[in-house]
This record gives C-alpha cells, sequence and structure tokens, in this order.
C-alpha cells in the first residue's frame, strides 16, 4: 500500500520521480506501492505512471544501451522537468555484500568505456554507498567492495541530461554474493527483494522530493510570468531579461501584483523599463 | 560532517592522508583516479552539493604558487597565493567560490611540501622582501585547521623568512595553532569584517562578528600581526550607522598596536560569475538590489563603490595611520 504521507504530497502531471528499471520483476513492487498504472501505446519500453504522485516508470531491459534509451525514451514521453529526480533501481552481484542489503552508488564506473560518474546526493544516514561497476555480462569474478550491475553506467550517462547530477540516483539491492550463486536468482527471489526494501525506498524518496521541490522553486518560470509573456511580444533575450528583473522584483515586493508594471506599458521594452524603474533608486534595506 | 572521502590512488597512503581520515567517523572511502573526474563533472548542482558536501583527498601536480589577482594585494610589491584546499566549510552568499567552481566539495591537496618547496623557490627568485603569500583564496585559511594542519605546517617556514608576509585570510575562530604558538611578525592573521547585522543574513554558517571580535581580540592580545578585510563592503538603506558601530566596536576592542593592515573592497563579479551566482540563488535578496554592468564587472557602481570606500578611510584615520590602509578592487 501507498502510504498516507506519499499519497498526499505530490499531485501533479509532470513526474517527480522518473524510475527507470531493467526488469520486471524488479519493477512489480515498485509499481504496486505507488499503485502506478500501465501506459497503453508505448510498445517500445513499456511505461507505468501515478500522476497525482508524480511517478513514471520504465522498464528499460537489461543492458547499458537499453538503460540509456530507455531514459531518454521516458524524458521524452513523460516532458519530465529539469527538476525531476532520476532514479534507477535494481538488483547488483557483490563479492562481499550482504545479500537483501540496499546501496546507493556513489562512484559508477563503466570499465569498457573509461567512463566514471559521481551520480546523486548521498543519503549516507538511509543507506550504505557504494561503488558500482557496469559491466556488459553478467560475471561471477567481482572485487571486494563493488558492486557490479548492468545498467546504472548508461543511464547515469543519460539521466545528467535532463535533471543535474545531484538529482540523478542508482540504488541497488545486492542479489548474490561469493557465497550465494547468481543462478539461484529467479523473478520470484528479484521481487522478494526489492519488495524488502521498499520502507528504505519510500524515506529515500522523501528526501529526494524535498530536493526537487527546492530544485523547481530555483527553476521554475512563475505561471504570472507566462501571463505577461502572452500579453507582449518578448523576443528570447527579452524573456530572459523579464524572468531576471521580475525574480529580482519580487523579492523586493513580494505582496504586489505584477499586473501593477505592465498596466500602463504598451511594448515588452515598456514592461522591462517599468521594472527596471522599480528597482532603481530602491534603498536597501536588510534589517 | 564529513560522510564520503574520495582519495586519489596515489595519496591513499600518503601520512597525510592517514591522519586526515582518522579525523572523521566511519566516513565512506571511495577510490578515485584523479580529483578532477568528480570535482570538474558537468552537471553538478552547487546548491544542492553544498548541503553535505563530500571531502577529496588529492595530489597537486603544479601551480603551486600563483601571482595574487590584481587588486588583492596590499603594500608588497610582488604578492602570490596558493591553495591547498579549494572550496569553504561556510556557505557565504556573495562568494565568488560559489561561481567560480561547479562542485561544492571540498579539496584538500595532501603535498603540502611541495606547496611549501615552490614558496621557497619563489621568494628565492624574487629576493626575500616586499613580498606577500595569501593563503586563503579559494578556502577559508583556519576554518579547517583542525583537520588539515595546514596552518601548523607551514609557519616555521616563514619564520625563516622574517621579511616575506604570509597573511591567512579567515573567518574562522578556531584559533589554534596561534593561540598556542608564539606570534610571528610576518604572519598577519587577516579576519573578513561586516556589520553583524550584514553577516546573520549573508555569512551562512559562519561565525558571528562578535565571536570574530572576540578572536582577533585574544590574537592580538598573543602578539600576532592582525588584518581587518572589509571585503566586499555591502550596502544597505543604513549602511554608515551600521559601519560605524562595527569599526567603533572594533577601535574599542582591538588595540592599534595590533592592527598590521587595513583593506576594503567592493562588492564586485565577472558578469559571468554573477549570472552564475543569480541563478544559484535567485530569490536571493543581495541580488535582487541594484548593480549594473561596468566593463564586464557587475558592481554597485563607481558613485556607491568611491563614498564607502570614503567613509571607511575617514572613520578609519584616528585609529590606524593611512599607510596601513588598502582598497582592493579587482580591475577589469
Amino acid at each position: 500500500m501507498v502510504s498516507d504521507r506519499s499519497k498526499g504530497e505530490v499531485s501533479n502531471v509532470e513526474p517527480t520521480v522518473c524510475w527507470v528499471v531493467a526488469l520486471k520483476s524488479e519493477a512489480k513492487p515498485i509499481i504496486s506501492y505507488f499503485e502506478l498504472d500501465h501506459q497503453s501505446g508505448n510498445n517500445i519500453f513499456p511505461i507505468y505512471r501515478n500522476d497525482k504522485l508524480g511517478h513514471s516508470l520504465i522498464i528499460s531491459g537489461v543492458g547499458q544501451i537499453n538503460a540509456a534509451a530507455a531514459t531518454t525514451y521516458l524524458a521524452s514521453e513523460s516532458g519530465a522537468p529539469p527538476w525531476a529526480a532520476w532514479i534507477n533501481l535494481g538488483i547488483a552481484g557483490s563479492m562481499d555484500g550482504e545479500i537483501g542489503k540496499l546501496y546507493q552508488g556513489v562512484k559508477v564506473i563503466n570499465p569498457t568505456k573509461e567512463k566514471v560518474f559521481f551520480p546523486g546526493y548521498r543519503f549516507s544516514k538511509i543507506v550504505s554507498l557504494a561503488e558500482i561497476q557496469t559491466l556488459d555480462y553478467p560475471t561471477p569474478v567481482k572485487k571486494n567492495g563493488v558492486l557490479h550491475d548492468m545498467e546504472a553506467s548508461g543511464f547515469i550517462d543519460f539521466a545528467t541530461r535532463f535533471s543535474c547530477n545531484e538529482l540523478v540516483f542508482s540504488f541497488k539491492v545486492v542479489s548474490d554474493n561469493s557465497e550465494q550463486d547468481m543462478k539461484l536468482i529467479d523473478k520470484m527471489v528479484v521481487n522478494s527483494l526489492i519488495g524488502n526494501r521498499l520502507q528504505q525506498l519510500d524515506a529515500l524518496l522523501d528526501k529526494i522530493i524535498t530536493l526537487s521541490k527546492r530544485e523547481k522553486q530555483r527553476l521554475q518560470i512563475p505561471d504570472e510570468v507566462e501571463e505577461v509573456f502572452k500579453q507582449f511580444h518578448f523576443s528570447v533575450t527579452m524573456k530572459n531579461q523579464l524572468i531576471q528583473r521580475l525574480r529580482k522584483w519580487k523579492i523586493q515586493f513580494p505582496n504586489r501584483s505584477i499586473s501593477d508594471l505592465v498596466k500602463e506599458a504598451k511594448t515588452a521594452a515598456d514592461v522591462i523599463r517599468n521594472i527596471d524603474d522599480a528597482l532603481t533608486d530602491l534603498k536597501f534595506d536588510w534589517t | 560532517m564529513i560522510d564520503t572521502i574520495f582519495i586519489e590512488r596515489g595519496v591513499v597512503n600518503h601520512s597525510r592522508t592517514q591522519s586526515i581520515k582518522s579525523k572523521f567517523k566511519n566516513p565512506t572511502i571511495i577510490e578515485v583516479d584523479r580529483y578532477q573526474e568528480i570535482f570538474n563533472k558537468r552537471s553538478q548542482n552547487f546548491r544542492i552539493q553544498k548541503q553535505n558536501p563530500a571531502l577529496i583527498l588529492a595530489k597537486k601536480h603544479d601551480n603551486f604558487v600563483l601571482p595574487a589577482p590584481s587588486g588583492f594585494g596590499l603594500a608588497s610589491t610582488r604578492n602570490f597565493y596558493f591553495s591547498h584546499m579549494y572550496n569553504c566549510i561556510y556557505d557565504c552568499r556573495y562568494c565568488f567560490l560559489q561561481g567560480m567552481y561547479s562542485s561544492a566539495n571540498y579539496v584538500i591537496f595532501v603535498n603540502f611540501e611541495d606547496f611549501f618547496d615552490e614558496i621557497e623557490q619563489s621568494i628565492q627568485v624574487n629576493g626575500a622582501q616586499d613580498l606577500t603569500f595569501f593563503s586563503g583564496y579559494d578556502c577559508d585559511s583556519l576554518a579547517f585547521e583542525n583537520i588539515t594542519g595546514f596552518a601548523e605546517s607551514i609557519l616555521p617556514l616563514f619564520k625563516s623568512y622574517p621579511k616575506v608576509d604570509l597573511e591567512f585570510r579567515t573567518k574562522s575562530v578556531q584559533l589554534e595553532p596561534l593561540k598556542s604558538g608564539l606570534p610571528i611578525a610576518n604572519c598577519i592573521v587577516a579576519f573578513s569584517m561586516m556589520p553583524e547585522e550584514l553577516a546573520k543574513r549573508l555569512d551562512k554558517k559562519a561565525p558571528s562578528i562578535k565571536r570574530r571580535i572576540n578572536a582577533i581580540e585574544k590574537l592580538a592580545a598573543r602578539g600576532w600581526p592582525i588584518g581587518l578585510r572589509f571585503d566586499p563592503l555591502i550596502y544597505s538603506k543604513d549602511w554608515k550607522q551600521l559601519y560605524k558601530g562595527l569599526l567603533l566596536e572594533i577601535m574599542h576592542r582591538v588595540p592599534r598596536e595590533a592592527i598590521h593592515s587595513i583593506s576594503h573592497g567592493p562588492l564586485r563579479y565577472p558578469k559571468k560569475m554573477y549570472q552564475d551566482i543569480t541563478k544559484l540563488y535567485p530569490e536571493e535578496l543581495l541580488f535582487s538590489l541594484p548593480m549594473s554592468e561596468n566593463n564586464g564587472y557587475v558592481d554597485y557602481g563607481v558613485d556607491v563603490e568611491n563614498e564607502m570606500a570614503e567613509f571607511l578611510i575617514k572613520n578609519l584615520k584616528n585609529y590606524v595611520e593611512e599607510a596601513k590602509v588598502f582598497q582592493c578592487v579587482v580591475q577589469a
């Protein structure tokens, strides 16, 4: 069941959280927990959504190329804003990791392409941190202290093009180690490994959504600016000027309406001039 | 508290790496090839990272000592700076570091001895007088001292060159090793100052002005030469009253004999840096105030800058001789 907290917090059509998961068996617990609905018409990669909660999930298939392609596809299909958090969740092998333990990948390397990433704001109070090595084939040869997966690198390479590095996360549950063979892993095991970590993932999501909301505040163009754009013709440069100036104006005059600046204006340039006039000769008051 | 330390493979076994590691409780240790692979990564978010910076331990390979940027120096003919650390534990809203680096992680170069060698070479090349070396251009000189021990390591070097000045630029009230050591006449402890009312709004995570003045008082009593740095000067409706109050407090508490130098500089950014910082903090009052672009720099304009500078000089007249007061202005 979705917790009441999760249910109530986010309500918008743009996704706040975009999940990229390799296998249906890895995704099932998330689909069920967040009550995601399958979106019909997506034949390339299956997509699941819950618009009320702001979650989108795509099943990429195994491998880096699939992960990269699915990430790009989800970004395009969902219209994910630059403040959306991107999460790659799945199982990983380890030499010495405890079976069933969840890790956050803070260094992800792709030895084949000699690429290295350091994704995500670190949540060390909630989850253990680890290095992940993304390989092209499943391998029983593993290095101490390092997780092995097949998607993280491809996912991060592309997710960081849609959101900032600090909002891109790779979480892995250890599925096999030197004492437990990977051949024993089946769909039921995978489902259970991920399902057992839902509470921890929920705690992580709480923090991630807070970060995302702060980024939204920083990046989102206020609705009232869009209204001004509709009233006058602004070039691209003038649009940027207006956004910058209006942000300053709003800080100085939080209780005034933008309509004050617009009502006497005849052109876009007039609007910008009105703001400049309001911001000049201002007596700086810090106290 | 630092939860993660990235360590360059080449310095994993360095004694200073081991010492720094031991100061933190159970950090996650991740090895990297070179610090740039994490520090210079694209699409990093400085603002989010600043909430929980990681520590990166690295080796610096070259450019240990560089000529100080124009407007940074004092009376010396030649001014140099060095940075054993990138980034700062404080989060001052006007700080140029937030527009200079894409990462908020702290980098510490553990090969201090290579810095010391190049400083000595610079002294030899330039002659052992009329030189000043500045520490604290890319970080706060003393704020991380209990972790790095850098100041303690470098002081003996400058003790042997009494005519070459070293300046520690800081907001820290962490006074060791200075408080327990004997003062060195050519090692100046320079505190960044602004009126408390402004510091409360802008010097986030930094010690209050009251605590800084207490620290200055203690170091002055020990005999350390004190620098006062009113840089940047921040404009406000009642700036004269605020700065006058600050100056009176300092004059009352810090004996004039302890003052090595006083410098002041306007709030001024290269245009690109200003744009980057305002994008990071669009809701910040400091950046909503009228500033204009002049010769590639964004500033209050020459009239305000001059008025503030003249006010400061006039009010310092009865405290220190004019020759000890310097204006630091980054030139276009």
